[in-house]
């Protein structure tokens, strides 16, 4: 709550502040053993996203001698149907799901906030606005993507946008939902008899407190961006064929599922197990932040 | 609860009109000639012209509004680029085995996750409500072609339980056209089934621990008993909620899966008509799931009164 945090001591360095933060960082990693695990597989997977180009062969190197060669030494996780390796194709896969979600989630954020806080605050255009929202939320999440993906034509920022504009709906109607709560509360009466001017009154009293529920919503949106994205490709409809990404392997793998089950089990697991940690970290998140939050976002 | 109905009834033709407006602005709005669009990279001036006739995109825009409000209201959905079918037509060719394969997805998770939910509440904190839940967590997390592929090598290239691929009409015979539909259903299920076993095990824990609970306990009731006619049916709201809420899921579930077990139905019809850029069919395609699943969610918000008397609409 930010009424109730103490002001900065004025003598407070910024090297003291610092210290003091990472202090608490590392005390709340400590008691919440699930978040730290989570944080530190998400850590090897960006990793990866930056180095995999540095450390594999071209994930797009054709070897016609080496095709559907199963896991070995030489090729630890197998060759592809034209000889590529999977072991660099899987990493290389890694940096368009995280840049998918990543960018996704950011303009899900802000244009939810945006949304949300005017349909909260603004009240002859709550109506409006949150019909449309309905509107949208009436068409299943995957379709809208498929159907502007199919307007748009393949691309990786075609894919961000049409996920975007089918997650955004959800993600205001929660801001508007915590914006009415709060702007009944007697210190935000308090502010505005007070004198208080709106922009202030939004930074000082209305973000700080939607900034839980969303940080947890923006975690699933993560997670359901990154299965969106490679459903998308699987169906030819995603990223481009060019690029590496799972859902591109996942497509391509269908034709060899028995002579080569590797070219399946490497970029499925990778995927899953991205997936998995996201909305491990956003359940393990939700019960640190607020328990109270867990039904009002699920449901 | 007449008033009700009709004042709810009355209050989804604003989100369905949404939708047909958005369905019809989305082609229109898209930077570009939407003819040359649909036609292609290689299409002839004449091929262009001709889909601009056909769907009257050289008539002024509000012509274009009134004819398919008109055209829509009255069932005509326009004629496939690709095939010059009628859009109903072919949706109507492929509507068996989406149906049966959301209904069979449907059915298992229900007997999937209602039990397990149900034994994760009563045996919260346990191994058993642990694994229960990291269950949910991974079917929630897995996308379903990933899932579906582990289920075709393991039972159908593995054991030689099931096909495949590929879909049994029902006119061979009921059987077996269930045999093609097990692997797909259990895959669309999946995701369907941890949300369900969440939500139950949620709402229950927060029924049990309510004063009327130990009161029927207290009082001697069978513990089956208290938990089926006392918490399980007070627990119900939110759990049909995510029944409805979840179909949203399974329709985009279907698409995928589908495609993976190469089932001719309407999700297959959406990828094939979205790579042939067959506008009409992808137009009529959304309006019609999306009217599914706006009135599905209708008979859910009318169910509460089932589960709970004191709903009064």
């Amino acid at each position: 709550m930010a009424m109730i945090d103490a002001p900065p001591q004025p003598s407070a360095t910024a090297m003291q502040a610092a210290s003091e933060w990472f202090g608490r960082l590392a005390k709340f990693l400590r008691t919440n053993p699930v978040i730290f695990t989570g944080l530190l597989i998400l850590l090897f997977f960006a990793m990866m996203a930056l180095l995999a180009p540095l450390l594999f062969v071209d994930p797009a190197r054709v070897n016609p001698l080496q095709r559907l060669r199963p896991p070995s030494l030489a090729h630890p996780f197998g060759t592809d149907q034209i000889g590529r390796s999977t072991l660099s194709r899987t990493f290389n896969g890694t940096a368009i799901s995280l840049t998918v979600g990543a960018l996704v989630t950011l303009v899900t954020v802000v244009f939810g906030l945006l949304i949300g806080l005017v349909a909260g605050f603004v009240r002859w255009l709550d109506g409006i606005v949150m019909r449309v929202m309905d509107g949208m939320m009436a068409i299943p999440g995957i379709l809208l993507a498929i159907a502007l993906m199919s307007l748009f034509g393949a691309g990786v920022r075609n894919v961000i946008v049409a996920i975007a504009i089918a997650e955004i709906p959800r993600m205001a109607r929660i801001v508007r939902s915590s914006v009415l709560v709060i702007r009944e509360q007697p210190y935000v009466e308090a502010a505005i008899a007070g004198g208080t001017r709106t922009p202030r009154l939004l930074a000082q009293h209305i973000l700080p407190n939607v900034t839980a529920p969303v940080i947890v919503q923006a975690t699933y949106v993560f997670a359901s961006a990154m299965i969106v994205e490679s459903v998308l490709s699987f169906l030819g409809a995603g990223t481009p064929p060019t690029i590496p990404s799972w859902g591109n392997m996942l497509a391509e793998a269908r034709a060899f599922m028995q002579r080569a089950p590797w070219m399946i089990a490497f970029p499925g697991v990778a995927l899953a197990l991205l997936v998995l940690t996201v909305n491990v970290l956003g359940d393990a998140l939700r019960d640190a932040i607020d328990p109270k939050l867990a039904r009002q976002i699920r449901a | 609860m007449m008033l009700y109905v009709l004042r709810r009834l009355a209050a989804t033709v604003p989100v369905l009109l949404f939708v047909a407006l958005f369905v019809f602005f989305l082609l229109r709005l898209t930077p570009g000639d939407p003819a040359v669009l649909i036609a292609g990279d290689q299409a002839t001036e004449a091929q262009i012209e001709a889909i601009r006739q056909q769907l009257g995109l050289d008539k002024p825009f509000i012509e274009q509004l009134l004819a398919w409000s008109g055209r829509i209201l009255s069932g005509d959905l326009g004629r496939s680029v690709f095939s010059d079918m009628e859009v109903t037509r072919l949706i109507a060719m492929r509507v068996e085995p989406t149906v049966l394969l959301a209904l069979v997805a449907i059915v298992m998770a229900l007997v999937i996750a209602l039990p397990l939910g149900t034994l994760a509440a009563v045996k919260a904190g346990s191994r058993t409500d642990r694994a229960v839940m990291a269950f949910a967590m991974i079917g929630f997390s897995s996308p379903v072609f990933v899932i579906a592929f582990l289920l075709v090598y393991v039972f159908a290239l593995g054991l030689g339980w099931f096909p495949t691929q590929g879909y049994v009409p029902l006119a061979n015979g009921l059987w077996p056209c269930l045999n093609s539909l097990i692997l797909p259903s259990m895959a669309l299920a999946m995701l369907y089934a941890s949300l369900l076993a969440r939500i139950t095990r949620a709402s229950l824990l927060e029924v049990l621990s309510e004063d009327y609970v130990r009161t029927a306990r207290a009082k001697g009731l069978m513990p089956l008993r208290v938990l089926v006619r006392h918490a399980l049916q007070n627990a119900a709201i939110p759990i049909v909620t995510v029944v409805g809420v979840g179909i949203a899921a399974l329709l985009g579930g279907v698409v995928v899966t589908e495609t993976v077990f190469n089932i001719p139905g309407l999700g297959r019809l959406t990828t094939d008509a979205i790579l042939r850029r067959d506008y009409p069919v992808v137009q009529g395609l959304i309006l019609i799931f999306s009217g599914v699943y706006v009135l599905i969610n209708l008979l859910v918000d009318l169910s509460y009164v089932l589960f709970d008397p004191r709903i009064r609409y």
